[in-house]
């Protein structure tokens, strides 16, 4: 995947992990890398770009087992960024859907379309 | 473990990353490993999960964007004056100039260029290359300065262009009413002296540098010096980023000072009424001369000390949060 593209979706899914409730830093990168095939090279910098953006804070929270962690709070500028990065997610997706959908919902039905054509332009 | 921080460390280094944020990224990454181990995964698992630290460093920094170069100068409406081309190297720059501005940086070709707009006449001034010094100044002789003054609706300008990695003996620039703006000066000496217009100095490095202003407003970000001098006299000044290696002065009679991320060794403040604003500024010692200027220091590290050294103020205080 180009990596621009990348960084934008991991973007939009680190501020989304925030949105749920704080949590400490490798908690989002492993959050992320169960559903996307990234590692913690692409998510770490995001972060911290985030973070010096003002969308973050952070604090240090001990934790019941070893060190302390520090931990990432989004404050109301960066839920404000997320709503916008959100909306305009949605209806880019929403518009790529509308126009893969054309071709058909299911690689099933994909296929039977296109199989019907080519015995079509056949017969012809 | 320690190999992948050791190795992440030599990366960011390389890549000039400041100290501070160096000192950040492999606590946050010390801190993920350790969580990862606890949650069993194994030594192998961690290669994949965290990757090249070569990528993670490079990623870093152009996430960050830090010391992101600065667009060069569009001279689109100038005109060129001339190409000096250089054979050697420039040891020597020398820049005076009245009600111009000017802007000096570092440019593509192996050339010194020099452009111009909204100058009168050019034959008034002396511009030359010779024997490693290259001078761009006004020649007093041939007009006075309150005629040229009355007479220059618009205020001309000056680009000048030295080659790429140009690296200095001597940098001075002298204006007066006029806006200087200097990015990447590399020289042992760096001197800029301006009256009544605003400076702008972005990425200058130099065993030593003294800048003094009157009442314009300078804007010095990304310096890197063994000793600061600034003298402003009624301007704010705004200093940023920056690594000096030994003391810093600052002197004016009532201006403010706002400092961020800069590290020095000793720092003295002696002002009249100005106040010096800082965040993330970590000097070794502070000195404070003022009637009532006062010095508020807000840092985010609180166990780096600060020593308050000589303190002589009527009204001022110290303030260190």
């Amino acid at each position: 995947m180009n990596a621009q593209f990348k960084r934008g979706i991991v973007e939009l899914c680190v501020l989304s992990e925030l949105v749920q409730e704080d949590m400490y830093g490798y908690q989002i990168i492993n959050n992320i890398s169960q559903h996307l095939d990234v590692n913690e090279n692409t998510i770490y910098p995001i972060l911290r770009r985030l973070t010096k953006e003002g969308y973050f804070t952070t604090y240090l929270k001990e934790s019941n087992v070893g060190a302390a962690r520090k931990y990432y709070k989004i404050t109301e500028n960066g839920f404000n960024y997320y709503l916008k990065l959100r909306d305009s997610w949605d209806s880019f997706i929403g518009g790529v859907y509308e126009i893969l959908n054309k071709g058909g919902k299911k690689n099933e039905e994909i296929l039977r379309r296109f199989e019907e054509r080519i015995r079509k332009t056949k017969t012809k | 473990m320690k190999k992948y921080l050791e190795d992440l460390k030599k990366e960011l280094e390389k890549l000039k990353l400041n100290s501070n944020e160096i000192a950040e990224i492999l606590e946050d990454h010390e801190e993920m490993i350790k969580e990862a181990k606890k949650e069993g995964v194994s030594d192998k698992e961690l290669v994949s999960k965290f990757g090249d630290p070569k990528k993670l460093a490079s990623d870093l920094k152009s996430e960050l964007g830090e010391e992101k170069e600065e667009a060069t100068q569009n001279t689109n409406d100038y005109v060129l004056y001339k190409s000096f081309p250089v054979m050697d190297s420039v040891e020597e720059v020398q820049i005076k100039l009245v009600s111009d501005d000017v802007v000096y940086e570092q440019g593509d070709m192996d050339a010194i260029e020099v452009y111009y707009k909204n100058i009168k006449d050019i034959e008034d001034y002396d511009i030359s290359f010779n024997k490693g010094t290259f001078t761009l100044k006004k020649d007093k002789k041939v007009k006075s300065l309150i005629f040229n003054i009355s007479f220059s609706s618009k205020s001309g300008s000056f680009v000048v262009k030295v080659p790429k990695d140009t690296s200095l003996n001597q940098f001075t620039l002298n204006t007066v009413s006029g806006d200087s703006k200097a990015i990447n000066v590399f020289a042992d000496n760096v001197k800029i002296a301006t009256t009544s217009g605003d400076t702008y100095l972005r990425h200058i490095t130099g065993s030593k540098v003294e800048i003094s202003t009157v009442s314009g407003d300078g804007n010095i970000s990304f310096i890197k010096t063994d000793n600061l001098y600034l003298n402003a006299v009624s301007g704010d000044f705004c200093v940023s980023e920056g690594k000096i290696d030994g003391d810093v002065t600052l002197n004016n009679v009532s201006g403010d000072f706002t400092v961020s991320k800069l590290e020095s060794d000793k720092f003295t403040l002696s002002t009249v009424s100005g106040d010096l604003n800082a965040k993330e500024f970590y000097p070794t010692e502070i000195n404070l001369k003022s009637v009532s200027g006062d010095i508020t220091i807000t840092n985010e590290d609180k166990l780096r000390p600060i020593v308050i050294g000589k303190k002589k103020t009527l009204s001022g205080s110290i303030k260190i949060k």
